[in-house]
C-alpha cells in the first residue's frame, strides 16, 4: 500500500510534467501542424537560464519568469526565422529543421554551461522532512508543488485558449486559417505568438522537473521527458489539448505502475511501453483518441 | 603522501620477480629477460608490423594521443577527469622534464562516446601521428580499439576502465588499465559488509548501462560463498521508484551500483523513501567529494565509499608538499583542486610519468617495448594516492591498485571519516 | 524489375546511351576504389566506415526519400543487422559473411513490421511510431541480456573477423577487406534500390508518395507497396549494420544504435540528396567527415552544433542535397533529370 501510494505520487508528477510538454506540443501542432522534437531542448535551454540565474543569487521564482520571457522569445523567433520558411517547403523539410534544433540547441548548452552536471534548486522545500504522510507513504512537498504548478499553468493555458480574445483569435487561426486571415486576423503573429506560449509552457516543466530529474540539471535531463511528452500528446490527439493533459497523467500513471507491477516488462523496457501504448492508441485511432480528423484534396 | 617528486619510482625488483617467477606468465617472451627496472615481463615483439620501430628509443618528443569522450552523456566525469591530466602534464614540461629531458606531446581527441569513432581516433593516432602511447576511456570504446592497439604494438597505458576483460596479458600485452579491477573491488565490499553488518541482507541498485551491469554482476560473483544473501537486484528506471523497492526488499544493506548522476540520485531517493539501510556502498567510480557527498547533504550521510587517492575536502590531506604542488598547478588550468576526479586524473598521469622514468633508465632505454614492459609491472607511490597504498601493477592480475580505503562519509562534519585500515584486494 | 522496356520510365534515357553510360560509370568508379585502396590503411578504414553508412543510408533513402516517409527508425534496423551479425560470430561461430543473409533477411523482417503501422498512420504521427523503434530496440537489448550481452554490449575479436582466405587479404589487412567488401555490397545495395525504383513497383511508390488519394484511385495498393518498401529498407540497412559489426568488432546498445544514430543517418541523406541514387554515397562520406573536422573543436559540442547547423543550411539552400543539385544542373544542358524532389 505505501508503496503504491508512493508510485502514484511519482506518477502523478511525471505525469504533470509530461502533459505540459505535450500541451506545448499541441499548441505548437494546432500552429504549424507538426511535432516540435526541439521543444524539449528548447525548455532545456531556458532552464539553464534559469539556474544560471540562481548561481547569481537571483531569486528562483524570478529565473522562473526570466526564462519564460526567454523561452516566449526564443519560441517566437524559431517559428518566425526558420519554421514558416520551412512548411512552405513542405511537412518533412519542417521536421527536419526542428531535428536539426534537437541537436543544435543540446550542443549549444553544452558549450555554454559546460557538460557538468548541476544540482538545482527547486520552486519549493525539498529538505528530507519536507513531506506528508499519508498511509506511511511519504508525498514530499517537492511533488505537491509540481502538481499545483502544473495545475495552475494548465488552468491559465485553457482559460487563455477558451476565455480571451486572443486565444479566439488562436483557435480561429488553427481551425481555418484561410477564413481567419479573411475576417482580418494576422494569422502568421498568432502562430508566432502560439510558438512563443509553447515554448513559456516548456520553460515551466523544465524547471519544475531539473530539481527532482535523476539526471539532475545535464544535457540528457529533457530526453526523456520528450519522449513521453510526445508519446502523451499523440495518445491525446495532437490537436486536442484537454487529450494532452489526460495523455500525460495516464502515462506518467501507467509508466510508474506498469514498470512496478508488470515483471515481463520490467523496468527495462521503460520508454518501449509508453510509445507501445503510443502506436497502438495510432493503429486504432490514426489520430489519437481526441484527435479529430483533417480533411484531405485530391 | 610522503618523499619529493623525485625518486618515488620504488626499487622493488626482487618482490616482482618473486611474483613472476612464480606464475610465469612470460612464457610467449621472445627470449632475454632484462634485469632493469622492468621487471620480468617480456613481450613478444615478433608479430608486430614492423619491430623495429617497437625497440627504437624515442627522441626528443614522447606522443601520447588519447580517444576519449569529450561530448556525449559521459563527458561531465571526464572533462574534470582530464584537468588532472592536464595539469600533470602542465608541470612536467614546464619544470621537471626527467624523463631524459624529453617533452610531452599529448592530444586528445574527442570520440563522442562513439565506438566508431573511437577505432577511427586510435587508427589515426597510430598511422598519421605515429604516437608512441595511446589512451583510451570507457569499455565500449576499449572493445573496438583494443585487438587493433595490440595487433600494432603500441602500448596502451591506464585505460579507465574498471572491468576485467582486458587485463589478460596473454591476449592484450600491450594495453593496461588504471581503475581498480571491479571484481576485486567488490571482494572488498563483501568483506567489509561481512564485518560490519550481522546477517547481511544486501539490494543491489544497478544502472542499466554497462558499468552498472557489470558492477551488479561482479557483485553476484564477490557475494557468492560469503554470508551475503542477495535479496534484490533493481534495475534503476526512476531512483524514486528504485528506493522504494529496495525499501521493500527487506535489505538492510544496499550497494549502489551507479555511475554519472545516479552516485547521487539514488542515496539521496533512499534517504526520501525512509529506507536506512545499515550500510550504503558506492562504487569506488563514485568519488567526488563535493559534487556527491557534499551536495546530498543529509542524505549522503554514512555512505561509503572505497578510496586510493586522497580526499579533497580532508584537511589533513591537503597541507603538505605534494598536495600543494598539484593544487598549484591545477588552479594554474583554472581547475578545482578538490574535485576528487581531477585528482583521480592527476594520479592516472602521475603514473604513466613515473613509467616512462623507469623505462628511459632501463637498459634499452625509452622504446615501446620498454614502456610496456615496465608498465606492466610498475612499482611506484603517486602523489596523490593516500598512505599505504602504491601503485603496485601486476601482469598476473592486470590491476594496479590493490588497496582501497573504506570511508564513510560524516554529513556533519562535511567530511570522510576512514573506516578501519585500508583492505588488501585480492582476485577470486 | 524484368518487364521494364514495357512501362515508362520516370527517367528514361536514349537507348544508345543506356549501355555506354554504365560503362563509363563502372570504369570511373572501380578507378576511383583502387586509387582509395592505396591510400594509408586508416584512410582506407574511414572510407570503409563512410560506404558502410551509405549503404545504410540508402536503405532510409527508400522510405524516406522515394516513399516520403520520415523514419526514426532506422538506427534499429542497423542495429539488428549488426546484433545478428555478431551474435551468430561469437556464439555460432559462423564466418562473418555467412552472417549476412541472416542479417539481412532479419532486417526485411522488422522493416515489414515497422512497415505494418505506415499502413495506416501518417506524417508526423509515422515518425513517431518510427521513434518507437528507435527507442525500443536498445530497451530490447538490455532486456534479453543473455542473449545481447545486455548494456555490455558484445564484442567478437579481430581473428573471428580476418578476411576469407579466398580474399587474398592476410588478417592484418582487414582494412582493405572491409573497404572492399562494403563497396561490392554498395554498388549490389545501389543496383538494387534503381531497378526496383524504376521497376512499375518503384512507380506506385513516388505516386504514393506524391499524391496517395489519387495513386489509389488509380489502383495503386498503398498497404502492400509501404510493408515491402519498408522491407526492402530494412534489408539493405541491415546489410550496412551487418558490415559495421565486422568493421567496428565491437557493439553497446547505448553507443551505437540510439535514435541519435537515426538522426545522423537522416542528417547524411539530407545532404547526399533524398530521393537521388548517389545522395546515400555523399552522405556515407559526409557523416564521417563532420564529426572527424569538428570534434575536437570547442568542448566537443562543435560537432552537434555544426551537424544541426548543416542541417538547416542544406534544407534552405540546398534542399535537393549535394546530387539532387548536380543533378539539376544537368537540366540546364538539356538532359531529363531522374529526381524527385523532396515530398510536398
Amino acid at each position: 500500500m505505501t508503496q503504491l501510494i508512493e508510485r502514484l505520487s511519482d506518477g502523478l508528477t511525471n505525469g504533470f510534467v509530461y502533459a505540459l510538454i505535450a500541451l506545448a506540443l499541441v499548441v505548437v501542432f494546432k500552429a504549424s501542424s507538426t511535432v516540435n522534437f526541439a521543444q524539449a531542448e528548447m525548455a532545456l535551454f531556458t532552464t539553464y537560464v534559469a539556474w544560471w540565474m540562481t548561481t547569481r543569487g537571483i531569486s528562483i521564482w524570478l529565473a522562473l519568469l526570466a526564462a519564460c520571457v526567454v523561452g516566449f522569445i526564443i519560441g517566437a523567433a524559431i517559428e518566425r526565422t526558420l519554421v514558416r520558411p520551412a512548411e512552405k517547403r513542405g511537412e518533412m523539410p519542417t521536421l527536419l529543421i526542428l531535428v536539426a534544433l534537437f541537436t543544435a540547441i543540446n550542443a549549444i548548452d553544452g558549450l555554454i554551461w559546460g557538460l557538468e552536471y548541476h544540482s538545482m534548486d527547486g520552486l519549493f522545500p525539498a529538505g528530507l522532512d519536507d513531506y506528508v504522510s499519508v498511509a506511511s507513504a511519504r508525498i514530499y512537498y517537492e511533488d505537491i508543488g509540481v502538481w499545483a504548478a502544473a495545475i495552475i499553468a494548465l488552468a491559465v493555458c485553457f482559460m487563455v485558449i477558451n476565455k480571451t480574445r486572443l486565444g479566439l483569435l488562436m483557435r480561429a487561426a488553427a481551425d481555418n486559417p484561410a477564413s481567419a486571415a479573411l475576417s482580418g486576423i494576422n494569422v502568421g503573429k498568432v502562430y508566432t505568438f502560439g510558438w512563443g506560449s509553447a515554448a513559456v509552457i516548456g520553460s515551466i516543466a523544465g524547471i519544475l522537473i531539473a530539481p527532482i530529474s535523476p539526471h539532475q540539471l545535464s544535457m540528457a535531463t529533457m530526453f526523456p521527458v520528450l519522449i513521453y511528452g510526445s508519446a502523451a500528446a499523440i495518445i491525446g490527439g495532437l490537436n486536442s489539448l484537454g487529450g494532452a493533459v489526460v495523455g500525460g497523467l495516464t502515462l506518467g500513471l501507467a509508466e510508474s505502475l506498469i514498470t512496478g507491477y508488470v515483471g515481463f516488462i520490467g523496468p527495462q523496457l521503460h520508454q518501449t511501453t509508453a510509445l507501445a501504448v503510443m502506436v497502438i492508441v495510432l493503429l486504432v485511432r490514426p489520430t489519437g483518441i481526441f484527435g479529430s480528423r483533417r480533411l484531405e484534396r485530391v | 603522501m610522503h618523499t619529493s617528486l623525485l625518486g618515488r619510482v620504488v626499487p622493488t625488483v626482487s618482490v616482482l620477480a618473486l611474483l613472476t617467477a612464480a606464475c610465469s606468465i612470460d612464457d610467449q617472451g621472445s627470449g632475454s629477460s632484462d634485469d632493469g627496472g622492468g621487471g620480468e615481463f617480456t613481450v613478444n615483439t615478433e608479430n608486430c608490423p614492423d619491430p623495429e620501430a617497437v625497440t627504437a628509443e624515442i627522441g626528443d618528443t614522447i606522443k601520447i594521443g588519447w580517444s576519449a569522450a569529450l561530448s556525449g552523456p559521459v563527458a561531465a566525469t571526464q572533462v574534470r577527469v582530464n584537468r588532472g591530466i592536464d595539469a600533470r602534464l602542465k608541470l612536467y614540461n614546464e619544470s621537471q622534464k626527467d624523463i631524459g629531458g624529453r617533452t610531452i606531446d599529448f592530444q586528445m581527441k574527442d570520440d563522442g562516446y562513439d565506438p566508431q569513432k573511437a577505432k577511427q581516433n586510435v587508427a589515426e593516432l597510430i598511422q598519421r601521428d605515429k604516437v608512441d602511447i595511446l589512451g583510451a576511456v570507457g569499455g565500449g570504446q576499449l572493445a573496438a580499439v583494443v585487438d587493433d592497439q595490440n595487433e600494432a604494438c603500441v602500448p596502451l597505458l591506464n585505460s579507465q576502465v574498471g572491468s576485467p576483460e582486458w587485463r589478460d596479458v596473454e591476449l592484450y600485452p600491450w594495453t593496461t588499465s588504471y581503475l581498480p579491477r571491479n571484481d576485486m573491488e567488490l571482494i572488498a565490499s563483501t568483506q567489509l559488509i561481512e564485518n560490519e553488518v550481522e546477517d547481511p541482507k544486501v539490494v543491489v541498485v544497478y544502472q542499466q548501462t554497462e558499468s552498472g551491469t557489470a558492477l551488479r554482476d561482479a557483485f553476484d560473483d564477490a557475494a557468492e560463498g560469503t554470508d551475503l544473501e542477495i535479496v534484490d537486484r533493481i534495475a534503476l528506471t526512476t531512483p524514486s521508484d528504485a528506493a522504494s523497492s529496495a525499501r521493500e526488499s527487506g535489505a538492510n544493506v544496499l550497494f549502489n551500483a551507479t555511475i554519472g548522476a545516479d552516485c547521487l540520485s539514488v542515496p539521496e531517493a533512499v534517504a526520501r523513501a525512509g529506507f536506512e539501510p545499515e550500510l550504503l556502498i558506492q562504487p569506488s567510480a563514485c568519488a567526488d567529494a563535493k559534487s556527491i557527498y557534499q551536495a546530498g547533504g543529509e542524505a549522503m550521510d554514512g555512505a561509503i565509499l572505497f578510496a586510493w587517492t586522497v580526499q579533497g575536502l580532508d584537511p589533513a590531506a591537503t597541507e603538505d608538499e605534494d598536495w600543494a604542488e598539484y593544487a598549484a598547478a591545477v588552479e594554474a588550468i583554472d581547475g578545482d583542486p578538490q574535485d576528487n576526479y581531477t585528482i583521480l586524473g592527476w594520479s592516472l598521469m602521475d603514473i604513466i610519468i613515473g613509467g616512462l622514468i623507469e623505462a628511459d633508465a632501463s637498459e634499452d632505454g625509452l622504446t615501446r617495448k620498454s614502456i610496456i614492459e615496465v608498465a606492466q609491472t610498475l612499482q611506484y607511490e603517486p602523489s596523490m594516492f593516500r598512505d599505504g597504498i602504491p601503485w603496485s601493477m601486476s601482469p598476473e592480475t592486470g590491476n594496479g591498485i590493490n588497496k582501497l580505503q573504506p570511508l564513510r562519509w560524516n554529513a556533519a562534519e562535511g567530511a570522510f571519516d576512514p573506516m578501519g585500515d585500508a583492505l588488501t584486494l585480492e582476485a577470486d | 524489375m524484368t518487364r521494364e522496356s514495357t512501362l515508362p520510365k520516370p527517367a528514361s534515357l536514349p537507348a544508345k546511351r543506356s549501355l555506354m553510360r554504365p560503362a563509363v560509370i563502372g570504369i570511373v568508379a572501380v578507378a576511383l576504389l583502387v586509387a582509395g585502396g592505396q591510400l594509408p590503411d586508416f584512410r582506407v578504414s574511414q572510407i570503409a566506415s563512410m560506404l558502410i553508412f551509405a549503404i545504410a543510408i540508402s536503405g532510409l533513402n527508400l522510405v524516406a526519400g522515394y516513399g516520403g516517409m520520415l523514419s526514426l527508425g532506422h538506427s534499429a534496423l542497423f542495429g539488428v543487422g549488426g546484433y545478428t551479425t555478431a551474435i551468430l560470430i561469437s556464439e555460432m561461430r559462423l564466418t562473418p559473411l555467412s552472417t549476412m543473409p541472416i542479417a539481412i533477411a532479419l532486417g526485411v523482417l522488422v522493416g515489414a513490421l515497422m512497415g505494418l503501422p505506415a499502413t495506416r498512420v501518417k506524417g508526423i504521427y509515422l515518425a513517431l511510431v518510427t521513434l518507437a523503434f528507435a527507442v525500443a530496440f536498445p530497451e530490447f537489448l538490455k532486456r534479453f541480456e543473455e542473449l545481447t550481452g545486455g548494456a555490455g554490449g558484445l564484442v567478437v575479436r579481430s581473428v573471428d573477423l580476418a578476411p576469407p582466405a579466398w580474399s587474398g587479404f592476410d588478417r592484418f589487412e582487414r582494412s582493405q577487406w572491409m573497404y572492399w567488401l562494403s563497396a561490392v555490397v554498395l554498388v549490389l545495395c545501389l543496383f538494387l534500390v534503381r531497378n526496383l525504383i524504376r521497376s512499375r513497383r518503384g512507380l506506385s511508390i513516388t505516386a504514393l508518395r506524391d499524391n496517395e488519394i489519387a495513386a489509389t484511385v488509380c489502383g495503386v495498393s498503398a498497404a502492400r507497396d509501404r510493408i515491402s518498401l519498408f522491407a526492402i529498407s530494412g534489408g539493405i540497412t541491415a546489410a550496412g549494420g551487418s558490415l559495421y559489426a565486422m568493421y567496428i568488432g565491437a557493439l553497446s546498445p547505448e553507443l551505437s544504435f540510439t535514435v541519435f544514430t537515426s538522426i545522423q543517418l537522416i542528417t547524411g541523406l539530407i545532404i547526399g540528396g533524398v530521393a537521388t541514387l548517389l545522395g546515400p554515397l555523399a552522405g556515407g562520406v559526409a557523416i564521417v567527415i563532420i564529426p572527424a573536422v569538428t570534434l575536437d573543436l570547442a568542448n566537443g559540442q562543435a560537432y552537434g552544433l555544426v551537424f544541426g547547423v548543416v542541417l538547416i543550411v542544406v534544407v534552405f539552400l540546398l534542399p535537393d542535397g549535394i546530387v539532387g543539385r548536380l543533378q539539376k544542373m544537368r537540366v540546364f544542358t538539356g538532359r531529363s533529370q531522374s529526381a524527385a524532389h523532396t515530398s510536398t
